[in-house]
Order: C-alpha cells, then structure tokens, then sequence
C-alpha cells in the first residue's frame, strides 16, 4: 500500500497544496508519507501528540503549532464520532504574512493534515479530509 | 414574524409587518425562531414562499441562495435547513453564514468581537478571519425583552395602562400626570392574547426608545435625581415627565446586581460579556479582537449605550490593550448588520468558491453543509 498515494490524491485538489500523514498511537509518530516540496513533513511527534491530547481545554487558549509555526483553532471535532475533523489557520505574523487553512483529520492509527493554498476558504480544504478520514476509519485504519 | 389563523383542515399565515398590525379575531401572533434557531418550520416555509412569491417575484431554482444563521446553530438544524433549500426549494448554490461573521464584513473587518445585543439575547461572538471561534461564545439574557419587562412593571408601579394604538378611536388632551380620555374603537373583532400583548409591547418598545438612556458611569441615585426630565405621551393621552427612571431601568444591563427578580443569580453584565468571551480565546488573537469591539443589534441604539460600554471595557481590558469599539450610526445598519454583510460577501469574487452547488449536494448528501460552511 503506497501512502504516497494518498497525499497526491489530496494536493490534487486545487485547494490544497501540502499534505502529510502521520501515525498517531502513542511512540509511533512518525510521518507516513508526505508532498514533496511542503514542510508539514517537519510536523513533530510532540505536537502530534498535542493534537491528538484528550483535553481539549488548552487547545482553544493557547492554540497549537504546526512544523513550530502559530495556528489558531477554529473548530475542533477531532475526537466526534462521524467528524473527526479539526480546522485550524495559522497565526500571521511579519515572517508569515498569510493566513493559510489547515484541516486534520484523525483516523485510527494516523493523522492526516492538509494544508490550504494562499486565500483559500477553510470549507474547500475540509471535504476532501474528511472523505479521506471517514474511508480509512472504515477500513480499520 | 408572522401571525397565524387556525381554519379546521389547515392553518393560513400572514406574513409582514403591514399584515401584522391589522386586528383579525383568532389569530395568533407567533415567531418561527427559538432562541435563534428555526423552531416552527411550517411557519419558516410560508414566510419563504411569502418572499419569493411577494417579493422577489421570481422563481427559487434561478438564483443561489445565501442565508444567515445563529453562531450557535446546532448541526440537525442546518441540515434540516440545507434539506430544505434544496430538494423542495431546487436552490442552485447555498451557503449558510454566521450572522456575527456577516455582522463584522458589514464593518469592514474580518476579525472582531460582534457584541450583538437584541430583543432576546445579548452574545459576544469572536470572529477571527472570517470564522466564528465557538468555544468563545458567551451569551446573556439581558436585552431588548429585558428591558421591556422593566418597563412594563415601572407602569405598572405608577398605574399607567398601556393602550395599544389599534383600541384608540379618538382621545382628548388631557394636563399632566391626569387620567387619559380615550374612547375605545367599536366592532372591534376577539384579538388573541398574544397579538394584543405584542401590540403593548410596541408601546412599550417606543417608550423604551425614546426616553430610557444609560448613565454613562455606574447609577448613582443622586446624580440621577439631577438628570432632565424627558416628557412622553402615551398612546391613549396620558402624558407625564421621567426622571431617574431613565437611567434607572437600563443600569440592569450592565450592573444586574441590583435588579429586582434577578438578585442570587449569577447574571453577566455586558462588560463582563465581552471580557469574558475574549478572555476564553487565544492569547495571541486578544489584541485583534479588542481592537475591533463590534457593536450590532437593536438594543444598543439606546441612548448612551456604546460611551457607557466604552468606558466598562477600557476599565476592565488589560492594561496594555488598545481598544476601539465600532458602531454604525444609522439605526438600520445595526439592526440589518448581517443582511449587509452578506450582500458584501455575495458580491466578492472570492467567495465564488465556497458556494455549495446543487452537484455536491447531490453528492455529499447534507451532511456539506457542516463540512463546507464551517
């Protein structure tokens, strides 16, 4: 099973423009395929682990990071049944002047992150995440 | 809001507010929302074949539709909703936006904090970049209704009957403070008890706009005692002047420590509304959204509301922050925020992207909408 498939089955959309999937169960957070040219691929397995944390409280003050950069949270339903998702967009700042959108979603085993191109809305970069998680939850994955 | 009439196999509406006013025996007076939210569909169905048959004269299947919805709408409703748009209304594209969203594009700003405060609630709704933060939502029974019921027991306490306009068949001026002479219309037809107590409320609604004002430092009985009276006559002839009241009653909203009936209950000023909600938001947005204070809703075009406001929050923001509260001046730019908001964003081109088209609807069943419309 390639996972590279995956990926570019996502950044072909014209929305998203990087993608990476990492495991998620506990020590086993390692990135699982990634786009070529993006930097989520530099996502660690502590803020992995901050994702995917069973209290949620502290996500919504002080926001989570992505590769080391600033994201705010704007929904979370990364832990509801039939969602799993999570939408976030990075902070701005004078290094990083635009607001990109991220959606995540969580499988079983993994997480799938996907980044938005520059303006694009937050509703076009979650679909084809959720589709993506709600098919590898079906498979067990 | 609509009126309703019960007839033995169904039930006929009538819609607007010229329809409103007209006495009819045995029609109720009903809204279709609940606390924000769509409760009665029937009635919210006939006030959209009301429109497109009255108003826009045209039919649904030509034009996309984009609506406002509350912050807080729960999820089986915008999918009822989105249900509906499509298969029975045939709508091209769809979108469903957050009212706050909407309120804060009409102001030129994609981030703020809308403090919305209306007949029913008073919300604070953080918005950053165009997307409501949720978990920050703080909500307060204290407004508009409020405000009405204060007023209802001040007369009440002064013995001043609110005659509605639609009873008046004539009246004569009468000196102050004396009892009004009115005489009553006749072949009048059995109004319900909920049309004629909405039709007090209008008075009563008048009175709260034209004479209450809020004191711009916390309510002090003697600076009170000292304020010029407002002279206002009553529908039925009844004239008499108003003092401290008018500082009085609308304290409530921002101090309910001292009202009478509320007094044990843990009930939020709207200061502390605002504070309280940016406080549950992201350190690094805070500055953001206290510098971009977005004052809506009907409620705040009492007198003296967004000065008093002003000065609740520069109190108590952190120190350091740099704060501006943005009111529209015009009394239909509060109301009808979202309205205009969303006739900003329709017209973007970057919105053209986010519609929800009739194919995926076809596709993704209703559940887009939750995916699509975050």
């Amino acid at each position: 099973m390639s996972w590279d498939s995956y990926i570019t089955s996502l950044t072909k959309s014209e929305w998203v423009d990087d993608a990476v999937i990492l495991g998620c169960t506990p020590g086993q957070e390692s990135v699982w395929a990634s786009a070529p040219g993006g930097w989520l691929s530099q996502v660690t397995a502590a803020e992995v682990k901050a994702l995917v944390a069973s209290d949620r409280s502290t996500l919504f003050a002080n926001g989570v990071t992505l590769a080391g950069k600033k994201c705010t949270v704007l929904r979370d339903a990364l832990n509801v049944e039939g969602q799993n998702t999570m939408d976030i967009k990075m902070k701005t700042s004078e290094k990083e002047p635009d607001p990109f959108s991220f959606t995540i979603g969580k499988t079983h085993k993994a997480i799938i992150i996907a980044k938005g191109v520059k303006d694009a809305h937050g509703g076009k970069v979650n679909p084809p995440v959720f589709d993506m998680t709600g098919y590898l939850r079906k498979l067990n994955m | 809001m609509g009126a309703e009439q019960e007839i033995n196999s169904g039930r006929s509406y009538y819609i607007d507010t010229t329809a409103l006013h007209v006495p009819r025996a045995g029609v109720e007076l009903i809204s279709p929302l609940k606390n924000g939210m769509i409760e009665d569909w029937n009635a919210f169905q006939a006030i959209i074949d009301h429109i497109y048959s009255k108003h826009i004269k045209s039919e649904p299947s030509l034009h996309p539709v984009l609506m406002s919805e509350a912050p807080w709408n729960s999820r089986a409703k915008r999918e009822k909703l989105t249900e509906l748009i499509f298969e029975h209304y045939n709508i091209p594209a769809f979108f469903l936006c957050k009212t706050a969203v909407l309120t804060a594009f009409a102001n030129g700003r994609a981030t703020g904090l809308v403090l919305d405060s209306g007949a029913t609630h008073t919300t604070a709704i953080p918005v950053h970049d165009g997307y409501v933060l949720q978990q920050g939502i703080v909500k307060s029974p204290l407004a508009g209704d409020f405000i009405t019921m204060q007023c209802r027991e001040l007369f009440q306490e002064m013995n001043i009957d609110t005659v509605p306009p639609y009873m008046i068949a004539s009246k004569e001026p009468v000196r102050e403070g004396a009892p009004p002479l009115w005489t009553k219309k006749d072949k009048l037809p059995p109004v319900t008890k909920s049309w004629h107590t909405y039709m007090c409320n209008e008075v009563i609604q008048d009175f709260q706009a034209s004479v209450l004002q809020v004191s711009d430092s916390p309510y002090d009985e003697q600076v009170a005692a000292q304020m010029p009276t407002v002279h206002y006559e009553m529908p039925s002839g009844y004239s008499t002047d108003y003092g401290a009241e008018r500082l009085r009653i609308p304290e409530g909203l921002f101090d309910p420590s001292n009202v009478k009936g509320l007094s044990g209950n843990t009930m939020l000023g709207v200061g502390h509304v605002v504070t309280t909600s940016i406080g549950m938001c992201d350190i690094d947005i805070r500055p953001g959204l206290y510098g971009s204070v977005i004052v809506t809703g009907g409620n705040t075009l009492l007198q003296g509301f967004t000065e008093r406001l002003n000065r609740e929050l520069s109190q108590k923001a952190p120190p350091s922050m740099r704060l501006k509260l943005i009111a529209c001046n015009s009394s239909i730019e509060r109301r009808f925020s979202s309205w205009i908001g969303g006739s900003i964003l329709a017209s973007l081109g970057t919105f053209q992207q986010m519609w929800i088209s009739k194919q995926e609807y076809d596709e993704g069943g209703k559940q887009s909408v939750e995916r699509k419309c975050p």
